[in-house]
């Protein structure tokens, strides 16, 4: 155990070290974050601006029924982080050229060109930031109002603004799964459907990722002769465990990394503190630990299953081209499920998925999916991960006798007969 | 402490497909003594060594470490420098040093202390916190060294550890070596250079073709093959020698030839055949053998 922690320890403190480790575990996960939080921050800045925009109606309509006196606070509307005030005025002139002057020297936060039956066309918003969410929101949803009161006037309805606002709001279809032993759950399939899928996608990536970086690294041992030193104090078991867990804990830190961002975002949508896109908003109220944990059972197993398969190829190899056509198989049993996940995560209850999702070298990525979209039978999910625990073991074992030989060999590569040898022996 | 075996090879046997590398090797190791492995490009010093630390199994015979059997415990008794080096490229050489004194047991200040009095020694102080691919290759040989020698251990094995050494270097790992042995450890080493053996070994095995050829005490061998080996210098032809029987080999160049003499013959008859044919003598010398020859009358086929 002993010698097993110190390649465990040189492994996970080597590679965490590496620039590339800090870039794809911190930086990209805080540029995501960044953006998320962007509207929010330039809310923040904007605080209390009061937007003058200007209306050039060629309608008549606007005129009559906008109330320029009253401006609008931003505020009233729930999710905008931005807070300040609209006050519209009816422009006297009629250039937009001379308005556009207006807005480049900051007189007029911007202007809005109506045209004739505006109801049945499209109404122009000019401004210097298009990014203001919020405004461009607020401003959209009062000449929405405008239209449809228009419209309705021309049937001769005459109706309060009060009534109008009931008129407009929309309702919401939410979807209710019945699962086979009666219970309804609320069924978040289509707003979760991306989300399962990135989760499924960096599942993929860092499969695929440890993997070839653990071959490489044997590979590297040996092409540099280190392994021989290497062998003179450990045993290719404790070389290969060692490896094979101190690489892995780097995988799971950085998944972690990525869980602590994602309860971030979780926190603050919880909160309500901050605008999301409603989509993204309604992802994370979804989430539950449950996902994080399969996650995080489904990652190992697999992990395991595929880098031991890559520490066995990598051992029989003396040079990177060398790997090049062995571990196409491997890469296969990684890309198949990502594949079928995409095809079968529409129907994930479907016959093919139960078979796929049950065997092991295709569990982890498809039962993950089916655990996270829709509700399989729990024997189904316990009995995968009991099946891929034990193939694991297996896989795990048969590598450790491939490498044990594996380490030793230099120039040409041994023949399937010889491997099959060595793995008896 | 002379004369305590350390560890034992019996009848070592180890097959590479059709190759016989091993074919029965037995020798054994004393405590504290400076063992050469001797032996020609393929003979079996390396895979000799790999089964000694336990990195190939032979397929029969045993090795007997301290009268036990070899176990992966016993790994960190041993120091390997192995012929190919080879050292992480990437790694600091602090780190390097860490890594591999933790691995074979030296841990916290006893290890720092370890890698600093030998860094100071090798003159490396000065890279600690550099990598190793910015190091020249005299310079990583040394750290390999270290490596070899970080944990004290109590035998330390070492492959061909002159090869592609400068001269400057090659006098450090020597006086190295000694200083270590002085202090008791065991070394053991392997070379084909013969020279070098016979300078620094108190014990030696010579092997070929997987076999040993000779083996024991480096004194008591000189004296079986020294009494009866002959340098000879001269004016004039003397390839007339090889026509008697006299010679258990001869080795004849233009005015000087060097041969060893069959048991029963004298020294004497040689000196008055050729006082007969007037050769003029300038030297003639009853020597001990050099161990290239002892090694290529053993190694040679036929001899």
């Amino acid at each position: 155990m002993k010698k097993i922690r110190e390649v465990f320890r040189r492994e996970y403190l080597e590679r965490v070290k590496k620039k590339s480790f800090w870039i794809t575990t911190f930086v990209v996960p805080f540029l995501i974050l960044l953006f998320t939080f962007l509207p929010f921050l330039l809310g923040v800045v904007s605080k209390g601006k009061n937007y003058k925009i200007a209306v050039v109606d060629r309608d008549g309509y606007v005129k009559k029924n906008l109330d320029v006196e009253k401006s609008i606070d931003m505020k009233a509307q729930k999710g905008i982080p931005q807070s300040g005030k609209i006050s519209f005025f009816i422009s006297k002139n009629d250039s937009i050229e001379k308005l556009k002057k207006d807005v480049i020297s900051k007189k007029i936060a911007g202007f809005i060109v109506v045209p004739k039956n505006f109801e049945s066309k499209n109404i122009s918003f000019y401004t210097l930031n298009t990014n203001n969410i919020g405004l461009i929101l607020k401003i959209s949803s009062k000449f929405k109002e405008l239209a449809i009161s228009k419209r309705l006037e021309r049937l001769n309805i005459k109706i309060s603004q009060k009534e109008l606002k009931k008129i407009m709001s929309g309702i919401k279809v939410e979807t209710f799964k019945i699962s086979k032993k009666g219970k309804t759950k609320k069924s978040y399939f289509q707003i979760s459907f991306w989300v399962v899928f990135s989760f499924i996608f960096i599942l993929y990536m860092i499969l695929l990722m440890y993997g070839s970086i653990s071959m490489r690294g044997v590979i590297e041992e040996k092409s540099s002769k280190v392994m021989e030193v290497l062998l003179s104090i450990y045993s290719p078991f404790e070389l290969m465990m060692g490896k094979l867990l101190g690489i892995g804990f780097v995988g799971l830190t950085q998944i972690l990394v990525y869980m602590a961002f994602a309860g971030i975002i979780g926190v603050f949508v919880t909160l309500e503190a901050v605008m999301f896109l409603p989509q993204v908003a309604d992802v994370f109220k979804n989430l539950n630990f449950a996902i994080f944990i399969y996650y995080i059972v489904f990652f190992l197993l697999g992990y395991f299953m595929y880098t031991s398969m890559f520490l066995g190829i990598g051992s029989l190899c003396s040079s990177e081209e060398d790997a090049q056509n062995i571990q196409t198989p491997v890469v296969f049993l990684i890309i198949i499920p990502f594949v079928s996940t995409i095809y079968l995560i529409q129907n994930p209850e479907s016959t093919i998925s139960v078979i796929l999702s049950l065997i092991p070298f295709f569990t982890p990525m498809v039962m993950f999916m089916r655990v996270a979209t829709s509700n399989p039978p729990f024997w189904q999910v316990l009995l995968s991960i009991v099946l891929t625990f034990i193939s694991t073991i297996f896989i795990v074992r048969f590598s450790a006798r491939i490498f044990r030989t594996g380490v030793l060999m230099y120039g040409k590569r041994p023949s399937f007969k010889e491997i099959v040898r060595w793995v008896r022996e | 402490m002379q004369g305590d075996t350390l560890f034992e090879l019996r009848g070592v046997k180890k097959r590479f497909g059709d190759i016989k590398a091993l074919d029965g090797i037995s020798f054994l190791v004393e405590r504290g003594e400076i063992f050469g492995l001797i032996g020609p490009n393929g003979a079996g010093k390396t895979t000799t060594i790999r089964t000694i630390l336990g990195i190939i199994l032979p397929d029969s015979g045993e090795i007997l470490i301290k009268g036990k059997k070899f176990s992966r415990d016993m790994v960190d008794m041993f120091g390997y420098l192995p012929e190919e080096r080879g050292l992480y490229r990437k790694m600091k050489i602090k780190d390097l040093l860490i890594f591999f004194g933790r691995s074979k047991g030296v841990y916290g200040k006893d290890l720092i202390d370890k890698i600093y009095y030998w860094l100071e020694k090798m003159d490396l102080l000065d890279y600690k916190s550099k990598k190793v691919e910015e190091l020249s290759k005299g310079m990583q040989q040394k750290i390999q060294f270290i490596i070899t020698i970080i944990n004290d251990p109590e035998i330390i094995i070492l492959d061909e550890p002159f090869s592609g050494l400068d001269p400057i270097n090659r006098d450090l790992f020597k006086d190295t070596i000694l200083e270590l042995n002085k202090e008791g450890k065991t070394i053991v080493y392997s070379t084909h250079n013969l020279e070098e053996a016979e300078k620094l070994s108190n014990s030696i095995c010579l092997i070929n073709k997987g076999k040993v050829v000779l083996k024991g005490k480096l004194s008591e061998i000189k004296e079986k093959y020294g009494k009866n080996s002959i340098v000879l210098e001269c004016d004039g032809e003397i390839n007339f020698l090889k026509e008697y029987d006299f010679f258990m080999d001869i080795d004849i160049y233009k005015n000087y030839a060097e041969f060893t003499l069959k048991k029963g013959i004298n020294s004497e008859e040689i000196l008055k055949i050729l006082l007969d044919r007037k050769i003029k003598i300038k030297k003639f010398q009853v020597v001990e053998p050099s161990l290239r020859k002892i090694f290529i009358s053993t190694v040679k086929p036929g001899a």
